[in-house]
């Protein structure tokens, strides 16, 4: 794999990690049956196979080394030196209209990047066995927000989750040391286009102020303490045996 | 049990990967599809290649642990090297006659293209097509959940496409996507 591609697959796997983290191990509490937890389970596998896929490019090599690389990767690094999207660093406890949009913007934001990558030589096999399962997510997701928005207090709970939001979709596509063709100015604009087909017709509070802020020029998000606390949850158990093995 | 460096053929050693069951349903991951390749490298150990039905399988490493230990029961202390292909496609179209069967008699039913070429999930309890889909995302990460309207049972589907025809099934699910 090209070098330059590198600090690409690190954000991206770093994105895939913790979406799926949230899926499994919050999304799950606020799901409203049993039905959506399954498919918050299904859908964090899913996402943990793509990290897994992501960081293979970046580990070659025999299987059990890979396997530790890639464990001392994630378990070993500082919360500060994760490069996931600040849309991703957001811990969301218990609501469910919350969840739905963000999840809904990343994957949406995933299929932006998907395209992009995909006409790149080094990156199109692994592109296309991800698209086969994200198709499938974008669906549902597009599902629930459709579905939400004829309700009432959905609809409330939808803007309010929009607006809360916000702030933090404006460094997506943002990465340090990208190679040049990476523009994240025009993958923005196409991710708002994206976005908007889905939200326009749907007419929900705050919508504008989103599409607007998401076709902005990119720059760094906020700072968001909770998180690096939140990878040290994440961490605590490798950190406490890190030569422990699972089978085998 | 045979001799470390004694040939073996690839027969032999999918007969022993047949005892090897999926974890998540009672099938072997031979009439699966699970297995790409296998045989014996000029070092004398025993290879197998496997293909996740899923990227994100979370059996994958249990799998690899029952393959080796099946395998080393089998032929003795030889070296197996088990690995999973990443970038291999895998779809419900490599499971085996017997596989499909395996998995009816357990609830899960497998789609089967008529002769124009369109999906046709049958009932695996009544073998009705009087079916719709519950939800696409079912008790693991390669099945969906569905409900008979003929037996009123509910039951499971192995899902996955051939690449080609994703499009056509993209269109039907959107319009059986009643309750996801």
């Amino acid at each position: 794999m090209k070098a330059e591609l590198e600090p690409i697959i690190r954000a991206w796997a770093d994105d895939e990690i913790f979406f799926a983290t949230y899926l499994l191990g919050r999304s799950c509490s606020a799901s409203p049956d049993l039905e959506k937890i399954l498919a918050m389970a299904s859908i964090g596998q899913d996402e943990f196979g793509h990290a897994e896929l992501l960081l293979s490019l970046l580990f070659p090599g025999p299987d059990a080394q890979r396997r530790r690389d890639k464990e001392r990767y994630f378990f070993e690094r500082e919360p500060q030196d994760f490069r996931n999207c600040g849309l991703l660093k957001l811990e969301l406890m218990d609501d469910w209209a919350a969840f739905v949009v963000r999840a809904f913007l990343y994957e949406e934001a995933e299929s932006v990047r998907m395209g992009r990558l995909s006409e790149v030589e080094d990156l199109a096999g692994v592109v296309a066995i991800m698209e086969r399962e994200e198709e499938e997510h974008r669906r549902y997701w597009r599902w629930w927000i459709t579905s939400l928005a004829r309700h009432p207090e959905a609809r409330q709970r939808l803007g309010s989750a929009i607006e809360l939001l916000l702030p933090y979709v404006v460094d997506t596509f943002w990465i340090v040391d990208a190679p040049t063709w990476w523009d994240p100015a025009i993958l923005r604009r196409q991710w708002a286009g994206a976005v908007a087909e889905v939200l326009a017709p749907l007419s929900l509070p705050h919508a504008d102020s989103l599409l607007a802020q998401m076709a902005s020029e990119p720059k760094p998000g906020p700072d968001v303490p909770s998180f690096w606390e939140f990878v040290r949850e994440q961490q605590r158990i490798y950190r406490s045996d890190p030569e422990a093995v699972t089978w085998g | 049990m045979s001799a470390h460096n004694e040939p073996l053929s690839r027969e032999q050693i999918l007969a022993v990967l047949r005892d090897v069951e999926d974890p998540e349903a009672p099938v072997s991951i031979v009439d699966l599809g699970l297995v790409a390749n296998c045989g014996m490298a000029t070092d004398g150990a025993i290879e197998v290649e496997l293909i996740p039905t899923r990227a994100g399988c979370p059996a994958r490493e249990f799998i690899r642990f029952l393959v080796e230990k099946r395998l080393k029961v089998a032929f003795g202390e030889r070296q197996v090297r088990c690995r999973w292909l990443d970038a291999a496609a895998w779809s419900t179209e490599r499971i085996s006659p017997e596989g499909r069967r395996r998995l009816r008699e357990y609830g899960i039913a497998v789609p089967e293209l008529d002769s124009d070429g369109r999906r046709r999930l049958r009932c695996p309890y009544c073998d009705s097509a009087n079916v719709r889909q519950e939800s696409p995302f079912g008790t693991s990460v390669c099945r969906a959940i569905w409900y008979c309207d003929s037996c009123r049972n509910p039951f499971e589907e192995m899902r996955w496409l051939e690449e080609g025809l994703a499009s056509h099934f993209h269109q039907q699910e959107v319009r059986l996507w009643t309750n996801p």
